[in-house]
């Protein structure tokens, strides 16, 4: 191995090997980042398992447990050694004792014991337990200040009173707490009976936690509850295999960021390879001399590929060190979104698994343009045009591994095969789609006759050989496209459920509305609301198949394993279209003797169900099996109400049931009826829909803007390809700049000429990811979300302006070096 | 109008290498008239191509003046010369230095265009048929053999009419078929244009044909 002679083939190219360095930092920076912060929150949600469930064994249902759960539960509780805490939680409107004012909260009824582990700290700092007492209440303070309440005001819940005793600091529990859009009031388990909230089809979690002293017996008292349990109804978990809500939270979160940093690494992986080559280019003729020399190839592979080792070397620890930075100020960015009990920072393993990363990385994106080293031949030293070499067999067989190595790397970091393969699939799409546009535009612009003489040099200069134009236009224009759709995809979200809340679309959802308080109900908001029968229910099969419902949970988005809103109607509403079925119920023959049921498109989608498939409901323990005799389709947004399951008036009407309503108020009056409403059925949830899609998008503001940033790393891999390249063909810009001097031209022609290939440049990048961004999103806004789309081209013309700037200005940077070239200077190297 | 074209005073030019000072020319003082033919001749390393250049205005001396016309050029910036090299000057080299990315033709209007001569393409049609390239206005530089390129080259200098000729070494990368054919290319404008040529070479063919040969030696005028 000669020292010297790798050191020397650094510095001769050190731009280059800056630019590859670089490539290789960007690549790992947010994967390692994403990775280290998964195995921080999954370490705080782990280690604190049972704080976090308040139990070691949690039972859980949205229905009173059945007597055999329940008898069993009772009878583990009166052993030594295990105590038992049972717990309510609903939502319901909690008002002002002077009827003043009302807020739609969350109300937890807890037993004595209560949590069983972690603990619920109080402004206070007394004892959680020995402050809830029957007819006192803990409260969030959010819930003081928008009621305008103090500790010792009086709290109206239901039909009963309570005494605010103190504020709730923190819950173990709940670690983070925007899941909920209520705040949160904790009342004794006593009191539930006087409210007088649960009744027949209300909406509670039901919940008992188990502490078990002997720790072994967990399992077998977890098995023992399983076996009694009513499957898909009751859950029974213990604290290391139940699912909360912060869990899911961040499953999801951790899964779109991985998207972004699997993306990112993809294209600072095309920046890699693109910086490797231009490296390698210039070398080229000095191959050729030392294998005239008798050198032989694998000599040169070998010092090559020690040198991508150094480099990459570099890359890889300023990647790893800049993520596990980044992750460490995880607070910064993701501001209430944590956990409280997170402790931020890299470990060995998240050191170790981001070497493993940038290994993997280095080496498929790297052994291409090194495996070319090998096939140049000495031959090549008479030849004024180098050939590359082909690629060999060999080559053809690392690449195939190497695809097989990157499609596992991205499965293993989704955690997902499917998705894994859709995502890789995509990419390739995406890059595919814009190749071709870009193909198509640069042979368009090729076959241009251009006037002007400074624009007609720069599209010329575009497609000098050895130029990454494709490459740069490729990596700007997906990393361009990505950012755009995440802004239009928010903006039209925003623009349908917030900025123009559609005139007609109700604004306060009535919920829980029993059966003989319907017309009085009517009575009291003096409107023409229709109010719709809800039958809570859940799907148990389709066509003889179990839902398997481990499997749907673990979906990404709705699943068929929640509990449906069942009704029955006889009509389709406003906004509803037949898309398969001669009518709602006509399909289903008597003789089969099972009840029609309409579906929705969507729910249709999800179970993969088609007309004629059997569907087996639990109704509240009660099997229903039923024929899908049509599928319906909706014309309007999510605002309106829709069930996904219609069936005949018949067959539900005497199932329990309660009724709901979506009313349209005047937005200053909604407050007002709120309060009427709740002041005479305090059993009925309000919800303010308008105020609560408002809540709902700062999460969505806050989480697109952690996406955001992230996505911006993929810019970056853009303009390192654009600095590469124009370093890769700084020599033929020389040359070109020296002969405009030489033939009379002023530096003001040379720059116009860079200025304007920049700018081209930039408007193919920009003009590509507007076209791919913008289809994408009308798509995704229409078939998707369901919404009209509104394109924002000022938004899509903020970033073209942007990306020129970027473009130019990094560009025009780059080739400063070249303006100052003087021409003899440049004349005498080449004579 | 002065008969004299071209004239140096006391020129010099050095370079560094590393702390080594390498004295390149040393006080060149010469004059060339306006239509006359001078071949700067000497053996390699005497300089010849750094007084071309200094006499054209593409590279500045150390020390000592240049006059071009009525027009001291020494201490011109670059961009103060660009109209220089683009009407007044032409200039033809070795290794022909055409614009890879342009066409025969596109090469040849270059300089017009850079001066908006709205007969830039006609111009350099006619010149493409003078040398005999009639069909080859659409090919580019690496589709066209050294006698080729060169005759695109001469094109080149001459579109916008210049007043004078600069040729470096504008055999020196052809074979002596094509070489003769650009000699007497040279001499043939030289005599249909009166422009005034100057040539630095070593080929004593060209020299030949040459109103005035000015010998260099060791960076210094030998003989002319």
């Amino acid at each position: 191995m000669n020292i010297r002679f790798l050191i020397r083939e650094i510095l001769h190219g050190k731009s280059q090997a800056v630019v590859f360095i670089l490539c290789v930092a960007l690549s790992l920076v947010s994967i390692v980042a994403i990775n280290s912060f998964r195995g921080d929150v999954q370490h705080s949600i782990a280690s604190d398992a049972r704080d976090l469930h308040g139990g070691d064994v949690i039972v859980h249902s949205r229905y009173e447990f059945s007597p055999a759960l329940q008898q069993e539960i009772s009878r583990l509780a009166e052993q030594p050694g295990i105590q038992v805490a049972r717990t309510w939680e609903f939502y319901s409107v909690a008002r002002r004792a002077d009827g003043r004012d009302s807020l739609f909260s969350n109300i937890k009824a807890v037993e004595a014991g209560y949590p069983l582990y972690g603990t619920v700290d109080l402004l206070s700092d007394r004892d959680f337990s020995a402050v809830l007492q029957p007819g006192k209440a803990i409260v969030a303070p959010e819930l003081l200040d928008r009621l305008g309440l103090v500790p010792g005001d009086t709290l109206l819940l239901g039909e009963s009173s309570v005494d605010i005793v103190d504020t709730i600091r923190r819950e173990s529990l709940r670690p983070v707490d925007f899941f909920t859009f209520g705040p949160r009031i904790l009342v004794s388990a006593a009191d539930l009976a006087r409210m007088n909230l649960v009744q027949q089809g209300s909406r509670v979690q039901y919940e008992t936690l188990l502490k078990i002293a002997d720790s072994s017996q967990i399992e077998k008292i977890t098995s023992q509850l399983q076996a009694l349990a009513i499957p898909g109804q009751e859950r029974i978990a213990t604290s290391t295999t139940a699912s909360s809500r912060v869990k899911r939270f961040f499953d999801n979160l951790l899964f779109f960021l991985s998207l972004i940093s699997v993306f990112t690494l993809l294209l600072a992986g095309i920046g890699m390879q693109s910086s490797l080559a231009a490296f390698l280019r210039p070398r080229e003729k000095s191959f050729a001399i030392l294998r005239s020399l008798g050198a032989t190839g694998s000599f040169l592979l070998c010092h090559y590929l020690v040198i991508v080792f150094l480099l990459s070397a570099i890359g890889c620890t300023i990647g790893i060190l800049s993520g596990l930075l980044l992750e460490k100020n995880f607070s910064t960015l993701f501001g209430g979104l944590l956990p409280d009990n997170i402790v931020l920072g890299g470990s060995l393993a998240d050191v170790l698994e981001g070497v493993g990363l940038g290994l993997v990385v280095v080496s498929f994106f790297t052994f291409l343009p090194l495996s070319r080293i090998q096939n140049v031949k000495p031959a090549a030293v008479f030849r004024k045009e180098i050939e590359s070499g082909r690629t060999n067999r060999s080559a053809y067989v690392l690449t195939g591994c190497g695809i097989i190595l990157l499609t596992g790397l991205v499965v293993q970091q989704l955690d997902d095969l499917r998705i894994g393969l859709y995502f890789l699939g995509g990419v390739l799409a995406l890059i595919t789609i814009i190749s071709v546009l870009i193909s198509i535009l640069l042979r368009l612009l090729s076959r241009l006759r251009i006037a002007s003489l400074p624009l007609r040099q720069a599209v010329r200069s575009l497609l000098r050989p050895g130029n990454a134009t494709r490459t740069i236009v490729v990596t700007l224009a997906s990393a361009l496209s990505v950012l755009l759709t995440i802004y239009l995809i928010e903006y039209n979200l925003h623009a349908t459920y917030i900025a123009s809340y559609p005139e007609d679309a109700p604004n306060l959802f009535c919920l829980d509305i029993q059966k003989n308080q319907q017309q009085d109900f009517l009575k009291l908001v003096g409107k023409d609301v229709e109010l719709f029968p809800v039958i809570r229910a859940r799907l148990a099969s389709i066509n003889g198949e179990k839902v398997r419902r481990t499997a749907e949970r673990k979906k990404r988005g709705d699943s068929l394993a929640r509990e449906f809103n069942l009704t029955y109607r006889q009509q389709l509403l406003s906004d509803e279209v037949l898309i398969k079925g001669d009518s709602l119920f006509g399909r289903v023959s008597e003789q089969s003797g099972l009840i029609p049921v309409s579906i929705l498109d969507t729910v249709a989608d999800m179970g993969d169900m088609k007309l004629g498939d059997v569907l087996m409901f639990n109704v509240q323990g009660v099997p229903m099996k039923a024929e899908v005799s049509s599928i319906r389709s909706r014309t309007k947004s999510m605002l309106y109400p829709f069930f996904y399951f219609v069936f005949p008036e018949e067959n539900l009407r005497a199932a329990p049931q309660t009724f709901f309503g979506a009313l349209k108020v005047q937005k200053s009056e909604i407050a007002q009826l709120e309060n009427t409403i709740v002041n005479r059925f305090p059993n009925i949830s309000t919800i303010n829909v308008g105020e609560t899609a408002a809540e709902l998008e700062k999460i969505l503001q806050k989480l697109s803007a952690i996406i955001n940033f992230f996505a911006s790393f993929s810019i970056l891999a853009g303009a390192l390809i654009l600095v590469s390249s124009v370093l890769a063909t700084r020599m033929s810009r020389i040359k070109e700049a020296v002969y405009y001097k030489v033939l009379g031209a002023n530096t003001r022609f040379v720059l116009r000429v860079f200025f304007l290939e920049n700018f081209i440049l930039a408007l193919l990048s920009s003009g590509c990811a507007i076209l791919v961004a913008q289809a994408g999103s009308w798509a995704l806004c229409l078939f998707l979300f369901n919404i009209e789309y509104d394109p924002s081209w000022q938004m899509s013309c903020i970033m073209l302006i942007l990306t020129v700037c970027l473009v130019v200005t990094l560009g025009l940077l780059s080739s400063v070096s070249v303006l100052r070239q003087k021409p003899i200077g440049f004349l005498r190297e080449q004579s | 109008m002065s008969s004299t074209h071209i004239q140096t005073e006391n020129l010099s030019r050095y370079y560094y290498l590393g702390d080594q000072k390498i004295m390149v020319l040393r006080d060149i003082s010469l004059k060339i008239n306006r239509g006359e033919f001078v071949v700067i001749a000497g053996s390699s390393g005497s300089g010849k191509t750094t007084l071309l250049s200094l006499l054209s205005g593409l590279d500045r001396p150390s020390s000592g003046r240049i006059i071009m016309g009525d027009r001291d050029i020494t201490d011109l910036t670059e961009d103060q010369l660009a109209p220089v090299r683009n009407t007044l000057t032409g200039f033809v080299f070795q290794a022909f230095h055409l614009i890879p990315s342009l066409n025969a033709i596109e090469n040849i209007m270059f300089p017009a265009e850079l001066r908006k001569d709205p007969k830039a393409r006609e111009k350099a049609q006619s010149l493409l048929d003078q040398v005999g390239l009639r069909d080859r206005g659409k090919n580019f530089p690496e589709q066209l053999s050294g006698g080729e390129q060169q005759r695109v080259a001469i094109c080149r200098a001459l579109i916008n009419d210049p007043e004078i000729i600069f040729a470096d070494e504008p055999t020196g990368n052809l074979d002596s078929e094509n070489s003769e054919g650009i000699i007497q290319l040279l001499v043939d404008l030289h005599k249909e244009r009166n422009v005034t040529l100057v040539i630095a070479t070593h080929s004593q063919a060209l020299a030949s044909r040459a109103g005035r040969i000015i010998h260099l030696y060791d960076g210094r005028i030998e003989k002319g």
